[in-house]
């Protein structure tokens, strides 16, 4: 998979319009929404209403992944829109064989929110840099032994609360995190749950994690 | 879209950055965080939550869901999504197998008298043909066969082999349509020959060319 974007160059302006976040999934012939699948091939192939589609089900997890990185909301969204700007970029400079969403655009935003921080730490103060570039860098492997040591330790508790939920709880969670390209919908079918109830297993084994996370 | 006019709670945040509120639901909850410092700071810390369970869940030894299939539902019972699908077969089975048992049930509950009558008629289709009679005797006494039609037994063509009187396994060629036509049967309508107490299987015969 090509992924090499250098983060400084803006996008071209020829690709702002293209960007903007449709309200509705595109259909198919049938009138049926088109599957991520279908969407990602057409995009590929530089469909600019399948980049739509496809940034409308997917910004949100890219801003979130922004928030996550200590970005305030503001920022988030203009970054998430940059890194899609990135992505239709690159396809169109036949970059991209292969479009894994929303990992690749999180990715993307990542560096772009990395790229901000080295921006600001050159002009700002070094504490809050210090800070920042720890925000920045979350997500990313640990690099000193230290910090693999508590990630180790964290995976454990998480792992033991897991094991700790009902089996069918722990199976619609894992699927839901392990599937992030899927709407709820869609993982409500695959477990022949409605929607509603799947958010509500989700939340019920997230709070039971979060307190796990949270444990001295 | 109206506008948030108080703080967020802990679980419209977590839905909102589980992706799990309804788009103008989340509009609003956005348009408050622009204007309120500690809401923001509140979903900053659950979003970095977020993405700390990610990243762990990506860590943990893969999943078996896509090997098994879809677990049972936790507390879906009355859920109509969930009802058809898994009581389907289930009632398909129950259906066969009430149906054949009713069949033998009322076949043996059925009167001797009656038996005998739908037995001599029978028997006179092939008595008044003298080309199927040494097929019959071949297989059982006269006095000891009987005969039904299989109407009756709704097109089952199982049988057993005792005395009770089921139908045979394999169907035998078709009665020549002559002699169908002769006894005034219709095309396909079939005629069985029971044993009464042998403990052989008999044959069923189909009209037809």
């Amino acid at each position: 998979m090509a992924l090499v974007f250098p983060v400084g160059a803006a996008p071209s302006p020829e690709l702002a319009g293209v960007a903007t976040v449709a309200k509705g999934l595109r259909e198919g012939p049938s009138g049926s929404p088109l599957s991520e699948e279908e969407l990602r091939s057409a995009a590929l192939r530089g469909d600019c209403a399948s980049w739509s589609a496809l940034i409308a089900r997917h910004n949100h997890k890219v801003v979130v992944s922004l928030l996550g990185r200590g970005v305030d909301l503001e920022r988030a969204r203009e970054l998430a829109q940059e890194a899609w700007l990135r992505l239709i970029e690159s396809q169109r400079a036949g970059r991209l064989s292969e479009l894994v969403l929303p990992g690749l655009a999180i990715v993307q935003a990542g560096f772009l929110s990395q790229n901000d921080w080295r921006g600001r730490g050159r002009s700002g103060d070094p504490a809050g840099s210090e800070r920042e570039l720890a925000d920045a860098t979350c997500g990313s492997p640990p690099a000193l032994p230290e910090e693999r040591a508590i990630q180790r330790q964290r995976l454990a508790r998480v792992q033991r609360a897991l094991a700790a939920c009902p089996p069918s709880a722990r199976q619609v969670f894992e699927y839901v995190y392990g599937h992030p390209e899927l709407t709820y919908e869609q993982v409500a079918l695959k477990f022949q749950l409605s929607a509603q109830r799947t958010k509500q297993i989700v939340c019920e084994v997230r709070k039971r994690l979060r307190e796990a996370l949270e444990e001295a | 879209m109206s506008m948030m006019t108080r703080h967020t709670t802990d679980q419209e945040r977590m839905l909102y950055v589980m992706d799990a509120l309804e788009p103008d639901q989340r509009e609003q909850l956005e348009s408050h965080l622009l204007r309120c410092p500690d809401c923001h700071a509140a979903v900053l810390a659950e979003a970095r939550v977020e993405l700390n369970l990610r990243e762990l869940c990506a860590q943990l030894p893969a999943e078996t869901v896509e090997m098994t299939p879809a677990p049972q539902p936790m507390i879906t019972a009355g859920h109509p999504a969930v009802r058809a699908p898994r009581r389907q077969p289930m009632h398909l089975a129950l259906w066969a197998m009430s149906a054949a048992v009713l069949l033998i049930v009322l076949w043996r509950a059925e009167p001797q008298s009656t038996r005998q009558h739908r037995s001599s008629q029978t028997r006179q289709l092939f008595t008044d043909n003298p080309s199927l009679e040494p097929e019959l005797a071949s297989r059982a006494p006269e006095d000891q066969e009987e005969a039904l039609t299989c109407s009756q037994l709704a097109g089952q063509r199982l049988c057993s082999a005792d005395n009770q009187g089921a139908l045979v396994a394999s169907a035998p060629p078709p009665l020549p349509t002559s002699v169908c036509e002769s006894e005034g049967l219709a095309t396909a309508e079939t005629a069985c020959v029971l044993p009464a107490s042998a403990g052989t299987s008999e044959l069923a015969r189909t009209c037809g060319p």
